[in-house]
This record gives structure tokens, C-alpha cells and sequence, in this order.
């Protein structure tokens, strides 16, 4: 990456990352659970997935009498097989930033002291990836390397009570339909 | 280049944007679950920020003083700056009583000119005009010089000045009009015309008038009286068809016949219109004043002349003012100024610093730092 970005995109990207992907692994696992574990889904759009798939097999049982009886036994394809489902425990990200020359931020509008509190920052900051530095070298910093180092360790976190409240508003939604 | 605390603000508003770009992202994907069968009965992707990290060299590029700009900051500005301007008007009112009252052509003007009034607009414009000066960071000297010249600009305006012309002085009186004075060469009073001018203009009419007349001898004095209560001897002198009524003091008639006094004070007054006392510069000591640009230069307007011994007296307070003023203004900067580190950042740069001048700073930030409140004013889990 040649032109330098903003650092809040240069850390953001990442995260999003993480969590977009958590996102691709979810839908792949409900797609398997779809063709997989049920019957018809590929021309089904509004959620009919058709009939359950099941496995079926039959086996010779030994009744009380000593008699043998032959026994079908059905069961859902999806109670027997591994779902492949997986989430993002913890995630560490790290990365090495050249800075360049901050620029100046354009002063807030209006009157409001909190509300533009956050889009003022006075100088921002925009970089590009890096190197690492090299620590035996005598030159601390040289153009090619990196000047900031960041880590950042992210770990799977509970919804926050709005986003609980959304999901609920949805699903109540749904079920009205 | 740019101040370190500018660098770090800006970095943690940086982190702060970079988690909101994670969380829209949960909340896309939220909206996406919600519309399908069996994501969405899947926990939606959020992650929280457990640890961060960030370590940043910089260079010292120098150290930056610039004024704290705070309410207060203002505020005892904004007092300093209304005290002074009620202090410099006190002063200046005082000295203008002192040396109103020690010369004789400034008596009309009473014994209490100026008065408090005007004491109390003259501080309110000085405040006005040091109004810059309480915004911290403002170019003190620059601001004190231009208050100053405006000040000095509103001078002949607030301050009363004598127009002196060929024996004759027009002088402002305390309420507000002109009289007009008959005066030796050494400022003395001869005589005074009683009679009330509108205008310094109407007066220096009568002036010139007076003037030609009594140097071609052809003004008169008659009706000679006395009276009791001001102590003056009266008398009028008519110039052509006018007549104007002018007044001496008594005891400057002393035993003389008021006719005599009189017509000896017009002869006199004669001769010394005709061959004015010219006031070399080597002995008074005080070079000629140069023409004022601007200033008509019309040949009567020349025979003018002002005498500035008020303006200048409230030019030399406000002056001594002044340079209080900057120190005072200074030293209110001086105790309320932050300290500010400037830095280099940028990689192409640094690289150009010699290693000992690179400096790094780490910080952290853990989960706590990224904690909401919810609406029961509890700290939600992120």
C-alpha cells in the first residue's frame, strides 16, 4: 500500500475483518445445515427448506420370543454428522504503521461543544503498513520501516443490550408476519 | 509538525473510529441474521477490544509556549484591561485639572473640568479600545501600539485645545461653547469679549475681525461700566457696525480711568498685531511645528496657532500608561501560558533524526476503556 490512509481506518479494517468473517464462516454453516440436513432448499427462498433429510436403515431385531423381526430405524442426517461451526475466540492483530506528515483538521462547525468534540482532532493522522525496524541497525527509523507499532487483542464479546433489543424488535417482527 | 498531545488526541479518537467500524460491521451482520431461518439463531460476531497496545517514535522538534485560553484566562484579562482603562482615565482627568487650573487660558473650562461623566466615558473608551487585548494569544505590543494611535486619534476630539491667532485666543469653556480672549505675547489674558460662541469658527470670525480693525485703528471703545459682583470693568468695542461687549479685570484697571485703560489696551493690542513678538526657536527652545499633512493650508488657517498643552499632558500619561499596560498584560500571559511539546512524527522524517533524538511513547488501553453505559446507566458488556 502506496498512499498513506487514516489510522482509524489502518485499525479499523481488521476488526472489521474478524468480524466480517465470523460472518462468511456463520453463513457457510447455515448453508451446509440447509443442503445438508434438508430436502429442496435450492428452490425454496422464503425459508421452506422442504422435508428434514433423514437416514434410514434397518436391522434385524431379536424379539422376546427369540424370533427375529427386521426394524427400520429413521433418523436426521444432521443429529449423526458434525455441524462445522466455528467462532472467534480471540484474535490478536498486529502491525507496524510509517507514519507521514499529520495534516491539519478542518475546524468543527457549529456551536455545540460535545457534539463536535469527536470530528475535531485538531491534527489527523494518516499512515501507510511498514516494516519493522531493524534493531541492530544504527538508524532507528529510516523511510522504508515503521514508526508505530500497535497490537491489538480482541476477544468474542456478549451483545450490548441495544443490539439484544434490535434482535428481539426483528424477531418479533418475524413472527407477526 | 505538530503538538504531541495533538498526535495522541487524534490517535485515540483513530481507535476509537476503528472499533465503531467493527461494531457497524456487527450490526450489519445482525440485520442479516435476523432476515434468515437458521442464521438467526446464531450468535451474532461481536468482538470487544480485550488489549491495545500502541507504541510511536517521535522527534522533539521544539517546545511550544503558547497561552492557556481559558474562561479565566479571559476573564482576569477583561479585569485587568477595565481597571486600567478606569485607572488611566482617573489620571489622566487629574492632570488635566492640574494644569487647566495653572493656566489662564483655560479657566472657562471651570475649576472642576473634566468632570466625573466624562472620567467614566473616556475609561469606557479606552476599554473599547483594548478590547483586543483580552483574547489570549493576541499580539500584545501590536495591540497596545494601535490602541494607543487610535486613542491619541480621538484626543482632539474628548480633549479641549486653545486656538491662538494675531493676539486673540479662542478658548472652550465648560459648557460646552467658545469665548474669545484678547492675549499679551507671554499667554496673558488682556481682555475677554462676554459673549457666548456655538462654534470655535464663529469666534475666530470675530477674531480676524477684530484683529484688522484694531490694526488699522479703526475700532472704538465706549459704555464704559463697572461690576460690582464679578469685579470686572466693562466696556464695548465696536468694529464697523458691530459692537462687542468686553470685559477686564478690576484690579488690572487699578486706579487708571476706565476710558483711559481702555483705549490704552486697544493702542497697545494695535501695536502688537502689527509687529508680532516672533518666537525664535533658539529661545523658547521648541523647534517650528511642522505643517500637519492633511491640514488646509489655507493663509489663515496658517496664522493658527494650537496650543496643545492638555492633549499633550494626556498624551504622556496615556503613554507611561501604556507601557504599564504591556507589562501588566505580559505578566497575566506569562503565569497562564501551557507548555506544549512539538513533534515530528512522520517516518521520512524521523529518519533523519539522529537515533538519540528518537523518542518513543507506548500506552494501552484495555477493555474498560471501551466500556458503554446502557440505559439503566450500567456499564454493558462489550
Amino acid at each position: 500500500m502506496i498512499t498513506p490512509r487514516y489510522i482509524s481506518e489502518l485499525l479499523g479494517a481488521p476488526m472489521a475483518a474478524i468480524v466480517q468473517a465470523e460472518g462468511i464462516a456463520a453463513r457457510a454453516t447455515a448453508d451446509f445445515i440447509k443442503e445438508v440436513g434438508f430436502t429442496g432448499v435450492s428452490d425454496n427462498i422464503d425459508g421452506d427448506y422442504g422435508t428434514i433429510r433423514n437416514v434410514t436403515f434397518s436391522y434385524e431385531r431379536i424379539k422376546a420370543d427369540g424370533n427375529t423381526e427386521i426394524a427400520i430405524l429413521s433418523v436426521p442426517l444432521l443429529t449423526i454428522i458434525p455441524i462445522p461451526s466455528i467462532q472467534v475466540a480471540e484474535a490478536e492483530i498486529e502491525f507496524d504503521l510509517a507514519m507521514t506528515q499529520p495534516e491539519a483538521s478542518p475546524a468543527p462547525k457549529g456551536n455545540s461543544k460535545l457534539g463536535n468534540l469527536s470530528a475535531y482532532k485538531g491534527v489527523q493522522l494518516k499512515a501507510i503498513f511498514a516494516k519493522k525496524p531493524n534493531p541492530s541497525s544504527n538508524s532507528t527509523v529510516t523511510s522504508a520501516t515503521s514508526n508505530m507499532n500497535v497490537k491489538i487483542r480482541l476477544a468474542q464479546s456478549e451483545l450490548s443490550v441495544g443490539m439484544v433489543q434490535l434482535l428481539n424488535i426483528l424477531d418479533s417482527a418475524n413472527k407477526e408476519k | 509538525m505538530s503538538q504531541l498531545n495533538q498526535i495522541i488526541a487524534s490517535l485515540l479518537s483513530d481507535i476509537n473510529e476503528a472499533k465503531a467500524k467493527a461494531d457497524e460491521a456487527s450490526r450489519n451482520l445482525a440485520l442479516t441474521y435476523s432476515s434468515d431461518d437458521v442464521l438467526q439463531f446464531f450468535p451474532v460476531p461481536k468482538i470487544g477490544i480485550q488489549n491495545l497496545e500502541v507504541e510511536l517514535k517521535y522527534a522533539i522538534e521544539g517546545v511550544e509556549e503558547k497561552p492557556f485560553q481559558t474562561s479565566q484566562s479571559k476573564e482576569r484579562l477583561e479585569n485587568y484591561v477595565k481597571n486600567f482603562s478606569a485607572e488611566t482615565a482617573r489620571e489622566i482627568r487629574s492632570e488635566i485639572t492640574k494644569v487647566a487650573s495653572k493656566n489662564d487660558l483655560y479657566k472657562s473650562l471651570g475649576g472642576n473640568y473634566p468632570d466625573e461623566n466624562w472620567e467614566g466615558n473616556v475609561s469606557k473608551l479606552i476599554s473599547t479600545q483594548l478590547e483586543s487585548l483580552t483574547n489570549p494569544g493576541n499580539d500584545v505590543s501590536k495591540n497596545i501600539q494601535n490602541a494607543k494611535k487610535s486613542l491619541e486619534g480621538d484626543f482632539p476630539q474628548i480633549i479641549p485645545t486653545v486656538m491662538k491667532s494675531a493676539g486673540f485666543a479662542v478658548v472652550p469653556t465648560g459648557k460646552g461653547s467658545f469665548e474669545l480672549l484678547g492675549i499679551s505675547d507671554n499667554d496673558e489674558v488682556d481682555f475677554r469679549v462676554t459673549k457666548d460662541y456655538r462654534t470655535n469658527q464663529e469666534a475666530l470670525n470675530d477674531a480676524k475681525q477684530l484683529s484688522s480693525s484694531i490694526a488699522s485703528n479703526k475700532a472704538s471703545v465706549s459704555d464704559f461700566k463697572k461690576d460690582a459682583v464679578t469685579k470686572n470693568d466693562l466696556a464695548s468695542i465696536k468694529i464697523g457696525n458691530i459692537q462687542l461687549p468686553i470685559e477686564v479685570e478690576s484690579k488690572k484697571v487699578g486706579s487708571s480711568q476706565p476710558k483711559a485703560f481702555f483705549e490704552t489696551l486697544v493702542t497697545n493690542k494695535a501695536i502688537s498685531i502689527k509687529n508680532p513678538t516672533v518666537k525664535q526657536p533658539w529661545v523658547i527652545g521648541r523647534p517650528t511645528p511642522k505643517p500637519k499633512p492633511n491640514s488646509p493650508n489655507t493663509p489663515d488657517r496658517a496664522e493658527i496657532e494650537e496650543d496643545e498643552s492638555l492633549r499633550e499632558i494626556a498624551k504622556e500619561v496615556l503613554k507611561k500608561r501604556m507601557i504599564q499596560l504591556e507589562a501588566g498584560i505580559g505578566k497575566i500571559a506569562e503565569e497562564t501560558k501551557s507548555t506544549s511539546l512539538r513533534v515530528a512524527v512522520d517516518s521520512e522524517k524521523l529518519s533523519k533524526v539522529k537515533p538519540e533524538n528518537v523518542m518513543t511513547i507506548k500506552f494501552t488501553l484495555n477493555s474498560q476503556d471501551f466500556t458503554m453505559m446502557d440505559d439503566n446507566s450500567k456499564p454493558s458488556i462489550l
